[in-house]
């Protein structure tokens, strides 16, 4: 892949949850770079999940375009959505992002069962688990042998990490990741995921309603400014 | 498969829920089978009492009432046919032949049966077999019994054991017969019917032990000792009821219609088979309600089953949101919860099976000595496979419920995490 290759590519995306209500998703354009670490802000409610559902393929655009790695996600059937995001997204959600009934290393191998693009990859999981676990300084054997339950957030939401990042997914998306987390942590925290970005090559896509955040990225897209929905609500409701 | 390994460890982690959910749905299932194979079980043995004989006779009463005096030993007739009528009706040209029978006493609860050594000859029980001896032989002289298995056993009698027999059918004969005591000359083997409970003596006996007898009351003061009465070459003047067999089943009815009609006395003549089935739809109609009543606590386990999964959805969405994240499919979702309660369900018959084949194994000895009633433990019957496989497609079609709401779910929500 080259460097100026682009990952994300949106044109006149509109989404919105029911028929006759207001788009909660309008961009005209959007354009993220493979390698890129984008921040995305915008307040509650202004549609930074939406989003990413959007360009995770759960949910399909009502109008425009959104092309994925070069793949028009609206033309695929839910099935290879399904299978194109296990092959090439990595999530990390806000919290609770560990199914409490598998060990730590279950759930990081968890996202190669959906996907045998990123088994592949991986010719032994747990090493590999152990591995990335290792580089976000989760490998200790007592902390493996816990209960994911009773792992703190900080340590659940590395666990996440790994479990993105295993058998190098194109794209990482993160949403609010940190928002549990303390100031200091929260720093730390970023930093490793960008560190292991950069690692595996990986485009970085975090979201979050905390200005703050977005100096540790290359990128800041501000969602009230690209997504015209948010525009016309806040001026309705400026105006009311 | 991956889903099913995460369905397995999923509930694993909801171990508690899932072992109550399994109780009861094995239980229902123990209660569903148990009641079906009791209800085969005493079907069969109701309709294995009697075989062979093609007509019941007695004085006129309602036919169940004969049915349940002569071959269940319950109730008493309320009437008794001459010796004479017997006599006539058993040398008609179409009857092979006869067994007469008398009722009225009892020892220590067991009803004691007058009879004719043709009984040991001609009698029949389950497909044909005829009574057999476990020891020793038919009554020959007066003061001989034949003891049924049940007898023997419970009493702890032996060959060759003096018993005393009570007058009238209770448990407790206020008033005895101990003045003509009689000997045990044989035991019988084991049939599963009424006769295992019945002491068998010829029908002199019975004349001897109440020849100094008048209206249910010992004359007083007039005695006849046992010797005497043997000396006396008694003939019963009358008989409780007697069992017929034919030369050709093809005359059944004829004959039947022949004693319902005698002039002299009358009579009642049934078809064993007949009134075994009019008495058994008549108490199979508590059978079937009990049938219906597992049928419903089975309905009752499953739903329970739906309700607890239906209850753990909520808090498991985001456990969807999750599976949705490293790409399963709703499909998946759907499947997991479907699996779910697949796996209760089949676990829950299974647990249900060994359960009612362990209490049959202690519960058999005790049914069959209060009851009288032996419980086959074969394998599981091809209707019982039957019910079983009923209970688990109920299960998996109830389990759509919950499956197709996480479906919904899992589409509605993608991978927002909602709490
Ligand atoms: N599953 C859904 N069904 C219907 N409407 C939804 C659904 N999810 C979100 N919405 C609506 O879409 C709009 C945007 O929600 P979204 O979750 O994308 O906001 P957000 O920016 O992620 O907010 P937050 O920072 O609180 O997570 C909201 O008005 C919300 O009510
Ligand atoms: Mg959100």
């Amino acid at each position: 892949m080259q460097q100026t290759e682009t990952v994300i590519d949106l044109q006149q995306l509109r989404f919105r949850w029911c028929d006759n209500q207001p788009w909660t998703i309008d961009i005209d354009s959007l354009q993220i770079k493979q390698g890129e670490r984008v921040f995305i802000k915008g307040p509650s409610g202004s549609g930074k999940t939406t989003l990413l559902n959007l360009l995770a393929g759960v949910l399909t655009p009502r109008q425009g375009h959104c092309r994925i790695l070069g793949q028009q996600l609206a033309q695929m059937k839910a099935s290879q959505r399904d299978a194109f995001r296990a092959d090439h997204i990595g999530f990390v959600f806000q919290q609770f992002n560990l199914l409490p009934y598998l060990s730590v290393i279950d759930n990081v191998t968890l996202a190669l069962q959906f996907s045998s693009r990123r088994r592949d990859r991986v010719t032994h999981p747990e090493q590999e688990a152990v591995r990335l676990l290792d580089q976000l300084d989760m490998a200790e054997p007592q902390l493996l042998a816990q209960p994911v339950a009773e792992l703190s957030v900080g340590q659940q939401q590395r666990v996440a990490v790994a479990r993105a990042l295993i058998g190098n997914p194109e794209i990482l998306i993160a949403d609010e990741p940190t928002s549990s987390l303390d100031a200091d942590r929260r720093e730390a925290f970023i930093s490793l995921l960008r560190q292991e970005c950069e690692q595996c090559h990986s485009t970085l896509i975090f979201v979050s309603h905390d200005q703050s955040l977005q100096q540790y990225f290359d990128r800041s897209i501000d969602l009230r400014e690209i997504n015209g929905a948010a525009l016309s609500q806040s001026f309705s409701e400026a105006a009311q | 498969m991956a889903i099913v390994n995460l369905a397995l460890k999923s509930l694993w982690n909801r171990r508690l829920t899932a072992s109550l959910t399994l109780v009861a749905i094995s239980l229902s299932v123990v209660l569903l089978l148990g009641v079906e194979k009791l209800r085969n079980e005493s079907r069969q043995s109701f309709a294995n009492t009697i075989s062979g004989t093609d007509l019941i006779v007695g004085a006129r009463s309602g036919s169940t009432q004969l049915l349940l005096y002569s071959v269940f030993r319950i109730g008493n007739a309320t009437n008794n046919i001459s010796w004479k009528s017997y006599q006539e009706l058993s040398s008609h040209s179409r009857v092979k032949w006869s067994i007469p029978i008398s009722l009225g006493d009892s020892h220590r609860g067991f009803r004691v049966m007058g009879t004719t050594a043709g009984y040991f000859k001609y009698f029949r029980y389950q497909q044909k077999r005829l009574l057999s001896f476990a020891e020793g032989q038919p009554f020959n002289t007066l003061y001989e019994a034949v003891l049924g298995a049940d007898v023997a056993k419970e009493l702890g009698y032996t060959l060759a054991q003096n018993i005393v027999i009570g007058h009238g059918a209770g448990a407790i004969s206020l008033v005895r017969h101990d003045d003509k005591p009689f000997s045990v000359v044989g035991i019988l083997n084991k049939t599963g019917t009424p006769v295992d409970r019945t002491i068998h003596v010829s029908l002199q006996a019975i004349e001897a032990i109440h020849i100094d007898w008048r209206g249910g009351t010992k004359l007083p003061g007039f005695s006849i000792s046992a010797e005497r009465a043997a000396a006396m070459q008694l003939q019963p003047k009358s008989i409780t009821a007697f069992m017929l067999g034919l030369n050709s089943r093809l005359s059944t009815f004829q004959v039947l219609r022949q004693i319902n009609q005698y002039k002299q006395e009358p009579l009642l003549a049934i078809i064993p088979g007949v009134a075994l089935q009019e008495l058994w739809d008549m108490i199979g109609f508590a059978e079937k309600a009990l049938l219906a009543i597992s049928v419903f606590v089975v309905l009752v386990g499953l739903t329970g089953m739906v309700t607890v999964i239906l209850t753990s959805l909520n808090e498991r969405r985001r456990e969807m949101a999750i599976l949705r994240s490293v790409g399963a499919r709703p499909v998946h979702i759907f499947g997991l919860i479907l699996g779910e309660a697949v796996t209760l369900t089949l676990i829950g018959s299974g647990l249900g099976l060994l359960l009612l084949y362990g209490l049959m194994f202690f519960a058999q000895p005790l049914i069959e000595t209060q009851f009288g009633l032996f419980i086959n433990i074969g394998w599981p019957s091809a209707h019982e496979f039957q019910l079983l496989a009923a209970v688990i497609i109920s299960g998996v079609l109830v389990s759509i419920v919950p499956a197709y709401r996480a479906y919904r779910y899992s589409l509605a929500d993608g991978m927002s995490i909602r709490i």
